[in-house]
């Protein structure tokens, strides 16, 4: 892939959230596509492009721990928000004494993945070399508009740019390079009702290789 | 993978015929049954039943497999078909408080019934038609004694005279079969995330989970959308996660099936555990006790029950020794094993554990474990299981644990690392040495605890029993710790938990500062009052302990040694206890190097070996694999050009002492040591038996093993 790039990405948690499993969180044993597109988007994103993963590697063992953790029942709902902003006023706090939920979760310990992906030119001047030399600068100097997170906010990640410079050391073992993962999400479909798409993910030699979001391997 | 690899282990069950009628059929599920109406072919009412599931003693409702879904909650009426409880069956409501509503639901339950009159062609159902029209809920009132105790649960029909029920009779399936649960399906096309077709989505993830220790008893939900922060992107209830509703009905039956057999579930901590594979195994049928406690079956159980614990104790040993039950367990090592653990929280269920492997992966992984809790004073009829374990950290009040004390999470965390083979919680070693320090006792259980944790997470080898020779200064002093309680105890008595017993925990996190005193302190107070032949034996383990320790004596001790510390104390305590005995009744002889051997030959053998100047350590440690004996007599070190030699003295020529060595001979096999060199080193025997030899006898057979040019022979020696 030409306009290619290869990030290293890090970190001690990670909870890429399983959908049917999303009250009591537990995790996808690898990172899902729409997750790893979160990091390379807090890097680097404008309208004008859309990141499209192509490769995920696994480096680490796949290990899991648990944890609970007190959140609240409820979300401040958009119509609200909304009929507040035009009244000029309006409650929109949420009574946390009055909503909280303890909610576990099974997740993730000690990840490193390489996500390879490239983007595509949406709208805008054609002019892919500017958008890659952008996103390499930043990676290169740890710049992002959010700090890039592994599933969910609180798994904070770590990253480094792949340019030949150094190879991350692959400590998979064995027992664990081949396994078929089944269907796992791969994104979710905002342009139809946000609808969610899945593939059927494999992990042979310790990579993923991910279909293309339109192909015919992702369905929904 | 979870909804998927149970909905796999739900067309298994299905599949197997011998299994086939355990799960409800989609369409079906399982309600208690307490009471069936009987009726006359013609339609008229017999009499009431009580349904009971046949156990004499304490008869219980009958699980029934019944058409349509369980009722839901609510104030709604809903009329099951050929079911429901008294109510709605037939108008009967013990101390009715509003009779109008009983008598409503008892109208809607007839017109759901009279509603297929036409569709089904049964003289059965054609019976429970015309019971129903002529039926009105005051004469149920009228029978309201017999009534009011059958009624507890559910109620079904039948006609007297036949074997089964209205709702089993065929025609009655095949109308169901065909028009369903009219009810409930208005269930929109999707993908299912675990199949990967398209099927009609679930709404709800019914029927409810139960069988989760702590959860609400009319069930939880593994799947389910219970408040708005749970729902992402405008989705709503089951739409969040699209799973069809065959693979839905597939997965809830599986669990709830796998949390009904006690032989397939263990509550542990704060979490259920369940466990199947993909195909019927011995590791499914024995996992069980590997997490729990069962007890010994007493001497007036069942014959089945002490049979499957002796199949149990077997298969168990067979984990231990690696080479588990032949060629059974070759052919299922690839077959998948899974286990899940479920917390529950209120009327949802979280996961706190799943682990998907094979068969052949968690053998190794158990086998590691029960051989890292091998200890001394473990019995193979009262295992190291993860509960034990757990307990062990539990406080002892008076002579009971206070189980309250435990922390649950611990227990999750010990049993993930006994599954997954990982590290186990560090807090375990730390948790353990604490109630030791409390308590002032160190249990077989605790001990066990300590070595596992000290051999999986820190590498420290510790072996289960005494090891005279082990290099740990930390080790060595428990040991000395242990010889001076011993002293004090056999020279004082019981002096309610001795001065030594008392700083335990002192000395075992500054050894230096204590132990110096506590041996003057024996030397003057406790070692004179001993009797016979003690004080020298004392003496003699106090001598060859310092030997190993050679002054090296550490001024303070971390966490994990102090763990060291602790097995070491525990060991030696059981080694001198145990020979002790045999010391003072005069069982035992002192060699001149201040070892005390078992026997007048064996002395004679040391000081032989002491004349030729071949070192050698007395039993220094168990190391033999099996069997009652494990102490080889004699170790001679390995050299450059060979290997370390065994020897064993027999002296006594009786049955059972000859069935003992023969164990003996075959475990030194297996250890890989045998007369002509083993891998492990070579065994040279000293048969005595008949009569005791000289001492030139015992010098050829021991120039065999060990070359002529390395025996120095002392000045003055003659051959």
């Amino acid at each position: 892939m030409p306009f290619g790039i290869r990030l290293h990405v890090w970190g001690d948690f990670a909870l890429f959230s399983r959908p049917e499993f999303k009250a009591e969180r537990v995790s996808y044993d690898v990172i899902t596509p729409s997750a790893a597109r979160g990091v390379l988007e807090a890097v680097y994103w404008k309208p004008e492009i859309r990141w499209v993963i192509d490769r995920l590697r696994v480096l680490r063992p796949i290990r899991f721990t648990s944890q609970r953790r007190n959140e609240v029942a409820v979300k401040v709902p958009a119509n609200a928000v909304g009929s507040a902003m035009k009244a000029g006023q309006g409650n929109l706090g949420i009574y946390v004494e009055e909503q909280r939920q303890q909610r576990a979760a099974l997740l993730l310990r000690d990840v490193a993945y390489v996500i390879e992906a490239h983007f595509d030119i949406v709208s805008g001047e054609a002019n892919p070399a500017k958008h890659l030399d952008t996103f390499n600068r930043r990676a290169k100097a740890g710049q992002a508009f959010t700090r890039p997170y592994l599933g969910t906010r609180e798994n904070a990640a770590h990253f480094a740019l792949l340019d030949g410079s150094y190879e991350p050391h692959d400590e998979l073992p064995a027992d664990q390079r081949n396994k078929d993962l089944g269907w796992m999400l791969h994104d979710i479909d905002f342009a139809n009702d946000r609808q969610p798409r899945f593939f059927h993910a494999q992990l042979q030699d310790g990579l993923i290789t991910v279909p293309p979001f339109h192909s015919e391997g992702v369905r929904g | 993978m979870i909804l998927q690899k149970l909905a796999a282990y739900y067309d298994r069950v299905s599949a197997d015929p011998a299994t086939a009628d355990v799960l409800p059929k989609p369409g079906y599920s399982l309600q208690q049954v307490s009471f069936c109406v009987v009726l006359k072919p013609d339609g008229t009412l017999q009499g009431f039943q009580s349904v009971t599931d046949g156990n004499e003693k304490k008869p219980r409702p009958r699980k029934l497999l019944v058409p349509g879904q369980s009722k839901p909650s609510g104030s709604g009426i809903n009329p099951c078909f050929l079911w429901d409880n008294a109510a709605y069956l037939i108008g009967f409501k013990a101390d009715d408080p509003k009779p109008e509503r009983t008598q409503e639901s008892f109208d809607k339950f007839r017109e759901r019934t009279l509603a297929a009159e036409d569709e089904i062609r049964s003289p059965a159902f054609a019976a429970v038609c015309s019971f129903l029209k002529s039926w009105s809920p005051d004469e149920a009132r009228e029978r309201a004694g017999e009534l009011t105790d059958i009624t507890t649960n559910f109620g079904v029909f039948k006609i007297a005279g036949e074997a089964r029920y209205v709702h089993d009779d065929p025609a009655v399936i095949a109308w169901w079969a065909a028009h369903g649960d009219a009810g409930g399906d208005d269930s929109t096309e999707g993908f299912c995330l675990v199949t990967g077709q398209h099927e009609p989505i679930a709404k709800l993830h019914e029927p409810k989970i139960k069988g989760v220790n702590g959860a609400q008893s009319a069930g939880a939900l593994l799947v389910s959308f219970n408040a708005p922060a749970y729902e992402s992107l405008g989705k709503a209830q089951g739409a969040n996660a699209p799973v069809g509703v065959a693979t839905t009905f597939k997965y809830t039956n599986a669990l709830n099936y796998l949390l009904s057999r006690p032989d397939r579930r263990t509550g542990l901590g704060d979490a259920t555990f369940t466990y199947w594979s993909d195909q019927p195994t011995q590791l499914e049928d024995f996992f069980d006790p590997i997490f729990g406690d069962q007890p010994a079956p007493k001497d007036d159980a069942a014959p089945e029950d002490k049979q499957r614990a002796l199949q149990v104790k077997t298969f168990l040993e067979h984990l231990r020794d690696g080479h588990a039950a032949g060629d059974a367990f070759d052919r299922e090592s690839d077959v998948g094993f899974y286990v899940l653990g479920l917390s529950p929280n209120a009327s949802r269920l979280s996961v706190r554990l799943w682990e998907q492997s094979t068969v052949g992966q968690m053998q190794k992984r158990l086998t590691t474990f029960m051989r890292e809790v091998e200890m001394d004073g473990i019995s193979a009829d009262y295992p190291v299981t993860v509960r034990r374990m757990v307990n062990a950290t539990a406080r002892i009040i008076g002579d009971k644990p206070d189980y309250d004390s435990i922390s649950p999470r611990l227990s999750g965390e010990v049993i993930r690392a006994v599954l997954t083979g990982k590290a186990f919680p560090q807090e375990l070693l730390i948790n353990v040495l604490a109630r030791i320090r409390a308590d002032s006792q160190c249990t077989p259980i605790r001990a066990a605890t300590l070595r596992a944790v000290l051999v999986r997470n820190q590498g420290v080898l510790v072996e289960p029993y005494l090891n005279k020779q082990h290099p740990s200064p930390a080790y060595n002093c428990g040991r000395v710790l242990a010889v001076l309680a011993f002293a004090q105890e056999e020279a004082l008595g019981n002096v309610n938990a001795g001065v030594i017993r008392r700083t335990l925990g002192s000395v075992m996190a500054t050894p230096g500062l204590q132990l110096g005193r506590l041996q003057r302190a024996a030397e003057v107070g406790h070692i004179p009052k001993l009797k016979r032949s003690l004080p020298d034996f004392v003496r003699d383990e106090l001598a060859s302990i310092s030997s190993q320790l050679k002054d090296d004596v550490p001024t303070q001790l971390s966490p994990v040694e102090q763990s060291v510390f602790m097995l070491g104390f525990y060991q030696q305590m059981r080694f001198t206890e145990s020979i002790a005995m045999q010391v003072s009744s005069g069982a035992r002889v002192r060699t001149r190097n201040g070892e005390w051997v078992r026997s007048n030959g064996e002395k004679q053998l040391a000081e032989l070996l002491t004349k030729l100047a071949i070192p050698y350590a007395y039993e220094p440690s168990a190391s033999l694999p099996t069997g009652p004996d494990r102490w080889p007599d004699f170790v001679v070190p390995a050299t450059d050009d060979r290997k370390m030699i065994f020897i064993e003295y027999l002296g006594m020529d009786t049955p059972e002492y000859n069935d003992r060595w023969e164990q003996k001979v075959k475990a030194y096999a297996l250890g890989g040591i045998t007369e002509d060199g083993g891998e492990k080193g070579r065994l040279l025997i000293i048969d005595a038996r008949k009569g005791r030899l000289d001492d030139i006898t015992i010098m050829n057979l021991l120039g065999k093993v060990i070359p002529i040019n390395s025996i120095n022979k002392t000045e003055g020696e003659t051959e």
